[in-house]
């Protein structure tokens, strides 16, 4: 109880962190929240509800990793939770406002709880979680900066919170403070590299499918593409 | 019916179709917090046939449909209630199988877990199938005051969940069409699924663009508040199914708090 407690305590400090970051860092004259048009709503609920189904039979997987591995299938599912936190960093890259990963995140676990997630009802805390922290990654650099670097720091940070519930739901919370620190360090590599290998490919597929109009990364788009520069969602 | 047609909506006249929204979502919550409560056998014995009758009488849900529904968990629940009673240490010997020592104590925190993950399971079933989503929306505005534009984005969702799956058909059959042979190894099905990403959000971005036009057209979002004329609310079944949750998880954690039980118990002899 006292290492949730203790680790309670550091993420508080570090989220209180990132508000300070983001207050220095964001656009000045900008709000602190910015309400989200009517278009990013949808697709935040879209992409949310997408990589939640698609999800679920990951979380089955995960379930059967630590049913015939035990501690080490706990180890091993980590590594493939870069797909679950995929959401939050798309849905921030693609709108580019405060609270937008978080929404999608929440929506992701939503689904993930409609489609048959063997987790249940913790699944929509997971969701909320891992989304908050995916914004704060985004928040560090107030919302402005969008390359590869900061893509990875949404995903690796979208477990940070998330752990904690799901380390008491599974019972690994026995297992010692460095088995779980390893275990959210393999989170945190994996959810960094799901969001460099997906987020803009995907993102610049959808550009190009011309179903992100009225979007700040398809505005983007189409300023570089009108000046004759590279569209910097290409640019690392 | 599949399995996850099992976990869909369906219209019913059972007294959890009855219940509001909120009252089934404090029940959910309240349910998972109690599983969440402790890892000892008795008490998610307990709270498992609770559930169970809950499903059967309650929401009247058929032995047949939980089974369908649940049958994959109940799988990897009981290889998961073996495996960890084999490989768990303990220090009472309860019986040996094979040669091999069956412990008291690693038994009864395997049948907890598994119980545990069994028992969110039926709940969040009985919650999907007699919840219909347009009425949660709703209650979400007008009884969890949620603002209506982000209740709304949870509707779309709600609504989209169900039509993935047939979405997913239509983009394999139109590449089975193309000659992209199915995948049946699991790399292969990995595969199959980044070819479907795309596909899949093109399409209900697409959709859903539409839908956005269509709300736009009828001033969706012009006033701050909405009305609505059928919204469900909290009536007298309601409020005592809440009560009694709350009840039993305040009653269950102070217990808890206080000594009475412990968080972890074993039938074993100290």
């Amino acid at each position: 109880m006292s290492a949730a407690f203790i680790y309670l305590v550091m993420a508080a400090i570090a989220i209180a962190i990132a508000a300070i970051l983001y207050l220095v860092n964001r656009e000045p004259g900008r709000a602190f929240f910015i309400g989200f048009t009517l278009i990013e709503i949808v697709i935040m609920a879209v992409i949310g509800a997408i990589n939640g189904v698609l999800g679920t039979p990951n979380a089955m997987m995960g379930r059967l990793f630590m049913t015939f591995s035990g501690s080490y299938g706990f180890l091993a599912f980590a590594a493939i939770c870069g797909g679950f936190y995929v959401a939050g960093p798309l849905c921030g890259y693609i709108i580019r406002k405060p609270g937008a990963a978080t929404i999608a995140e929440t929506m992701n676990g939503v689904a993930q709880l409609l489609s048959g997630n063997p987790n249940g009802l913790p699944v929509l805390a997971a969701g909320f979680l891992q989304g908050f922290m995916s914004d704060v990654g985004f928040a560090i650099y107030g919302y402005k900066r969008w390359t590869l670097s900061v893509l990875a720091l949404s995903g690796a940070l979208a477990p940070l919170l998330q752990q904690i519930p799901e380390v008491y739901f599974f019972g690994f919370g026995d297992m010692g403070i460095s088995y779980n620190l390893l275990a959210l360090v393999i989170r945190m590599i994996s959810g960094a590299v799901y969001a460099i290998i997906l987020v803009k490919p995907i993102t610049m597929a959808l550009v190009k499918a011309g179903v992100l109009r009225g979007t700040a990364v398809a505005k983007e788009e189409a300023g570089g593409l009108a000046s004759g520069s590279q569209p910097k969602a290409m640019q690392g | 019916m599949t399995r996850g047609n099992v976990f869909q909506f369906r219209a019913g006249k059972s007294v959890f179709h009855r219940l509001d929204p909120m009252s089934k979502l404090i029940w959910l919550l309240g349910v998972s917090l109690l599983a969440f409560g402790a890892y000892i056998a008795w008490i998610q014995i307990v709270i498992s046939f609770v559930i169970l009758a809950t499903a059967l009488f309650l929401a009247r849900l058929s032995p047949a449909e939980i089974l369908k529904g649940t049958w994959p968990f109940i799988a990897a629940c009981s290889s998961f209630f073996v495996i960890q009673s084999v490989t768990l240490p303990g220090s009472t010997i309860a019986f040996r199988v094979f040669s091999i020592s069956i412990y008291a104590e690693s038994a009864d925190y395997a049948l907890a877990s598994s119980l545990r993950i069994y028992t969110i399971i039926l709940s969040s079933m009985v919650f999907v199938r007699t919840t219909d989503p347009r009425d949660l929306a709703i209650a979400l505005v007008t009884q969890a005051h949620i603002p209506y534009r982000i209740a709304y984005a949870f509707f779309i969702a709600l609504r989209i969940v169900p039509t993935i799956e047939e979405e997913i058909k239509i983009i394999r059959a139109a590449h089975a069409v193309r000659g992209v042979a199915r995948q049946r190894s699991i790399t292969g099905r990995i595969g199959e699924m980044q070819r479907y990403v795309i596909p899949l959000l093109v399409g209900s971005l697409r959709r859903a663009s539409m839908m956005v036009m269509s709300m736009e057209g009828r001033a969706f979002g012009a006033y701050p508040q909405r009305v609505f004329v059928d919204a469900p609310r909290m009536r007298a079944s309601g409020l005592v199914i809440s009560i009694s949750t709350i009840v039993a998880v305040v009653a269950w954690y102070s217990a808890l708090g206080l000594g009475y039980v412990h968080p972890i118990y074993v039938f074993a002899p100290a």
